[in-house]
C-alpha cells in the first residue's frame, strides 16, 4: 500500500507540475494577446470576449474613436477568438484581469453560447483541452446536470468533460505546445504582431490564413442565396416578435448566465452582452432575453435596424463581417455603447424593435 | 476501450480491486469472466453472442473429445469445430473479398459471377480468439492438452480480457492450469509489471502514434512523394507497426500480470534479428508458433525434403497473410516471408547473415519493405510505393521529416538501451522506495509525449 502511495505521490507532483506549465493556447495569437496585455503599462478599461463574430467584428481603434467623440475615454481591447466557449471566455477574462489588474471595469461578450453537449468537431484541440482546468471542469460537469438531456446523454457529456480536465491536469499529449513554448519560441508574423499589439483585432481581409480566403469564395460561390434568406426569416422574426426557433441554448437554462454574471461583478466588473450581427443569430439570442435576465443587452442581429451590416457589400460570409463592416459595427457598438454608460446602471440596452 | 483510455485505467483499477478482494478463486474467475464480456461487449455488444457460440461450441467438443474413443468419431468432432471456428472467420472476415475476387476474375471472362458481398461489420478479436479456441481442441484431439470440464474456466479462457481482442494467442495448456491454483494479492510483482506497462504504453501512444500522422498521408498516395520521404515512411511504418503491437502485448501481459495471470512473450526484440528466420522466431511469437505447431508440423514440417519443406513453409506464410486480413496485399506480404525463408532455409545466405551483425541490414530491410505491402491499401499502391523509393518525386515537408527521423532515432536509442539491458543493473540495486517514485515519476512524464488522439490498435483489425 505505502509503495502504491509513493507511486501515486510522484505521479500527482509530476504530473501537476506539467499541467501547471502548459502555455496558454497559440490560436489566433491568443498567448501574444496576453502577453501584451501584461506587458502593456497604461491598461485597458474594457475587454471583449467571445467568438469569431466578436473577434472579426469590433475594432477596438474604432471603438476608442467614437467613444472618446461621445466623451468616454475609454481603452477597448479585443481577446476574443474563433470557436470560443464559454468556459473557455471564463478561463480568458480570468487571464485578462491577472493581466490588466484594477483598471479593467467592462467585459463585453455574448450572451449563452455554451453547451456542454459532445458535438465538437474538435474535441481534442489543445485550446478545448486547455481550458477544462479542474473549476471549469466541474462547473462544465455542474451544468451538464442542469441540461436538459437523457440520464445517458449526461453521463456521455459529463464523462468527456472529464476526460479533457483529466488530460489537462496531467498534460496529456501535450509535448507539442510545451516544445512550442519552451523551445521553438518562433517569431510571429510582424503583421500579426503588430494586430496583437494594436487592441487585438484582426479583420478578416488582413488575415493571411488561407482557409479564411476559402471560406469567403465558397460564400461568394454557394452560399449567398442561403444568407439572404436567412436574413429575411430574421427578419421576419423580429418584426412579428415571434420567439426565436429553437435553440441550443434553450436547454442550458439560466443557471450559467447568472453563475458567469456573479463571476465577473465579484471581480468588480460590469458585463455588456452583445449579439453581433449575422444571419442566424435569432439562434444565439436565448430565453434570457425574453426572460429579461440580462441587463445590459446590445443587440445588433436587427436587419432594419441595421440593415448596412446585414448587406453584402460588408459580409465576408453568413457569419462574418469584411474590414468595412467590421468598422461600422464598432462604430455601432461604441455609440450604443456610451449609452449605456451614459445611462448609468444597468439597462435594457438595444433590444430588438 | 483501448489501453491508454481513462476509462480504461478506472475499468482495470475497479476490476483489481474487487479481484483481489473477493475471497475464494472461484469468485475471482466469475468476476473475470463478468467483466471480461464487458470489456468485450463495449467494442460492440453484439458480437458477445459469436464469442459466446464459439466458447460453446469449442467446449463441448472438448467434452465430446475427452469421452469419445473411435478415430472417426474424433476427427469427425474435431471436423465441427473447425467448420463452425473457420466458418465464422470466413464469413464475417472473407466471404466478401472471396465474392469480390471471383467477380473480378470471372468478369476478365466475360462471366457475371453475380455473387453478393456481405458488408459485415469484423468483429474485434475474431481471428485471436479463433485461433486460441482451435488450438485447445486439436490440443485435445491430438491428447496433449486435458479437457477443460468447467464452462466457466474454459470462458474465461476464451475470454480473458487483457489479451482478447489482439493476443498473445494463449496456449490452453498454458493458461487452464492456472486458473487452478490460488494466488495472493501480494504475489504478482506490480513493480515490473507496471514497468511492462509503461513500456507498452510509451511504445504504442508516444512513438507508434505520433508516426501515424506522417505514416498515413504518405501511404494514402505513395506517387506524390519523393524517395526520401518513402524510405522515412517505410521506417516509420515497420516502427509503428511493431511499438502499436508489441506495445499492446507488453500491456497485456503487464495486465494480466497484475491480476495474477501469466502470458507468453509475444516478441523479443525482432529487430535486431540477423535473419528472417530468427526475425520469425522473435516477431508476433504466439502466432508463428501456433502455425508452426498447428499446420507447418502437420503438413510435414521439414521432414520430407527440401521441395516440401518449401511448399510447406510457402503454405504457412500464405495462410499466416491470409490471417492477417482479406486482402491480396495481405498475402504477397505472407508469400514474400515465404520466399525468404525458403531462400535462407535452401541456400547458405542464413549461415552467412547469422554469422555476422551485418545480417541485420539485409534482414530489416525485407521487413521493412514487406510492411510497405502489408500497409498499403492495394497492390498498385504498394507498387507505386516500392516503385517511387528510386525515383525523383517531391519531397514532403522538412519539418514533418526531421519530426519523423527525431522519433525513430529515440525508438532506436531506446531498443537498443533496453535490448542490451543498459541501466537495469542500476535499477535493480536501488533502493525499493525509490524505484516507486522513479516510476510514477517516468508515468507522468511519458503522458505529455502521447499521441494528442487516441488511435485504435493496428492488430484489432486482425
Amino acid at each position: 500500500m505505502t509503495a502504491c502511495l509513493r507511486f501515486v505521490a510522484a505521479f500527482l507532483v509530476v504530473a501537476l507540475a506539467i499541467g501547471r506549465a502548459l502555455p496558454l493556447p497559440e490560436d489566433y495569437l491568443l498567448d501574444a494577446r496576453l502577453e501584451h496585455l501584461r506587458n502593456d503599462a497604461e491598461g485597458y478599461d474594457a475587454v471583449i470576449v467571445g467568438s469569431s463574430v466578436m473577434y472579426r467584428g469590433l475594432d477596438p481603434g474604432v471603438i476608442d474613436e467614437v467613444l472618446a467623440r461621445e466623451g468616454f475615454p475609454l481603452r477597448t481591447y479585443n481577446l476574443a477568438a474563433p470557436g470560443c466557449r464559454t468556459w473557455e471566455v471564463d478561463v480568458l477574462i480570468r487571464a485578462a484581469v491577472d493581466a490588466m489588474g484594477d483598471r479593467l471595469k467592462y467585459v463585453v461578450l455574448e450572451p449563452g453560447l455554451w453547451h456542454p453537449g459532445r458535438e465538437w468537431d474538435r474535441e481534442y484541440a489543445y485550446r478545448y483541452m486547455y481550458w477544462h482546468t479542474p473549476r471549469a471542469t466541474l462547473e462544465s460537469m455542474l451544468v451538464t446536470a442542469e441540461v436538459d438531456q437523457s440520464w445517458v446523454e449526461k453521463i456521455g457529456t459529463a464523462w468527456m468533460h472529464l476526460r479533457l480536465g483529466a488530460r489537462r491536469a496531467v498534460g496529456y499529449g501535450c509535448f507539442p505546445e510545451l516544445r512550442r513554448a519552451y523551445l521553438d519560441r518562433e517569431p510571429i508574423a510582424p503583421a500579426l504582431l503588430e494586430a496583437a499589439r494594436d487592441g487585438g483585432f484582426l479583420a478578416l481581409d488582413d488575415d493571411p490564413d488561407e482557409t479564411v480566403t476559402q471560406r469567403r469564395t465558397a460564400f461568394v460561390e454557394h452560399k449567398v442565396e442561403g444568407y439572404l434568406e436567412e436574413v429575411a426569416e430574421l427578419r421576419r422574426l423580429r418584426n412579428r416578435r415571434a420567439p426565436a426557433r429553437p435553440n441550443e441554448s434553450d436547454v442550458v437554462g439560466s443557471w450559467v448566465h447568472r453563475r458567469q454574471v456573479e463571476e465577473i461583478e465579484g471581480m468588480g466588473m460590469r458585463p455588456v452582452f452583445v449579439v453581433a450581427p449575422y444571419s442566424r443569430a435569432d439562434r444565439a439570442i436565448p430565453p434570457l432575453e425574453r426572460s429579461g435576465e440580462i441587463d445590459d443587452l446590445l443587440v445588433f442581429a436587427l436587419p432594419d435596424r441595421f440593415p448596412d451590416l446585414y448587406a453584402l457589400s460588408k459580409r465576408w460570409d453568413e457569419n462574418h463581417l469584411d474590414a468595412e463592416g467590421a468598422r461600422l459595427f464598432s462604430a455601432y457598438f461604441a455609440r450604443e455603447f456610451a449609452r449605456l454608460l451614459r445611462d448609468g446602471g444597468p439597462q435594457r440596452g438595444a433590444k430588438g424593435k | 476501450m483501448l489501453f491508454g483510455e481513462l476509462r480504461f485505467l478506472l475499468f482495470f483499477l475497479g476490476v483489481l480491486a474487487v479481484h483481489w478482494a473477493l475471497p475464494r478463486n472461484s469468485w475471482r474467475k466469475y468476476w473475470l469472466l463478468f467483466t471480461s464480456y464487458v470489456f468485450y461487449g463495449a467494442w460492440d455488444w453484439r458480437f458477445l453472442a459469436l464469442i459466446g457460440g464459439s466458447t460453446l461450441v469449442d467446449y463441448f467438443c472438448g467434452l465430446a473429445l475427452g469421452r469419445a474413443d473411435g478415430r472417426g468419431l474424433r476427427r469427425l468432432i474435431l471436423l465441427l469445430s473447425l467448420v463452425v471456428n473457420l466458418g465464422a472467420l470466413a464469413v464475417f472476415k472473407y466471404y466478401d473479398f472471396f465474392a469480390e475476387s471471383l467477380n473480378a476474375l470471372l468478369q476478365r471472362f466475360g462471366v457475371d459471377a453475380g455473387m453478393h458481398t456481405l458488408g459485415l461489420v469484423l468483429p474485434v478479436g475474431i481471428s485471436f480468439y479463433t485461433f486460441q479456441t482451435l488450438s485447445y481442441t486439436i490440443s485435445v484431439f491430438r491428447r496433449e492438452s486435458e479437457v477443460c470440464r468447467d464452462l466457466r474456466d474454459f470462458a474465461l479462457y476464451v475470454a480473458f480480457f487483457p489479451q482478447l481482442v489482439a493476443g498473445p494467442i494463449v496456449r490452453s495448456s498454458d493458461f487452464l492450469p492456472q486458473l487452478e491454483s490460488t494466488r495472493g494479492v501480494l504475489d504478482p510483482k506490480y513493480r515490473p509489471l507496471l514497468f511492462l506497462f509503461l513500456a507498452g504504453f510509451v511504445k504504442k501512444y508516444c512513438i507508434a502514434d505520433n508516426l501515424a500522422p506522417f505514416v498515413d498521408p504518405v501511404f494514402a498516395d505513395p506517387a506524390q512523394h519523393g524517395a526520401a520521404t518513402l524510405w522515412t515512411s517505410a521506417a516509420a511504418y515497420y516502427t509503428q507497426i511493431y511499438c502499436d503491437f508489441s506495445g499492446y502485448s507488453d500491456m497485456a501481459i503487464a495486465t494480466a500480470g497484475m491480476l495474477g495471470y501469466r502470458l507468453p512473450l509475444n516478441f523479443a526484440f525482432p529487430m535486431l534479428a540477423t535473419s528472417v528466420t530468427s526475425a520469425w522466431r522473435r516477431w508476433h511469437i504466439s502466432l508463428s508458433s501456433w502455425f508452426r505447431d498447428y499446420l507447418y508440423i502437420p503438413l510435414g514440417g521439414n521432414r520430407r525434403g527440401a521441395l516440401r519443406t518449401s511448399v510447406n513453409l510457402w503454405i504457412v506464410f500464405l495462410l499466416c497473410g491470409l490471417w492477417h486480413g482479406a486482402n491480396w496485399t495481405f498475402i504477397v506480404w505472407g508469400a514474400i516471408h515465404g520466399l525468404f525463408l525458403v531462400i535462407e532455409r535452401t541456400t547458405p545466405a542464413r549461415r552467412w547473415f547469422e554469422a555476422s551483425p551485418l545480417g541485420l541490414i539485409p534482414t530489416q530491410l525485407v521487413f521493412m519493405l514487406a510492411f510497405v505491402v502489408f500497409r498499403a491499401s492495394d497492390l498498385p499502391t504498394a507498387g507505386a510505393f516500392l516503385g517511387g523509393l528510386f525515383g525523383s518525386g517531391p519531397e514532403g515537408s522538412l519539418e514533418d521529416l526531421r519530426t519523423c527521423l527525431t522519433i525513430l532515432g529515440v525508438f532506436l536509442v531506446g531498443h537498443v538501451i533496453a535490448y542490451r539491458r543498459i541501466g537495469y543493473a542500476f535499477v535493480e540495486r536501488i533502493d525499493p522506495r525509490l524505484q516507486d517514485v522513479l516510476l510514477g515519476a517516468a508515468a507522468a512524464l511519458a503522458l505529455p509525449f502521447a499521441a494528442n488522439a487516441y488511435e485504435a490498435f493496428i492488430y484489432f483489425q486482425f
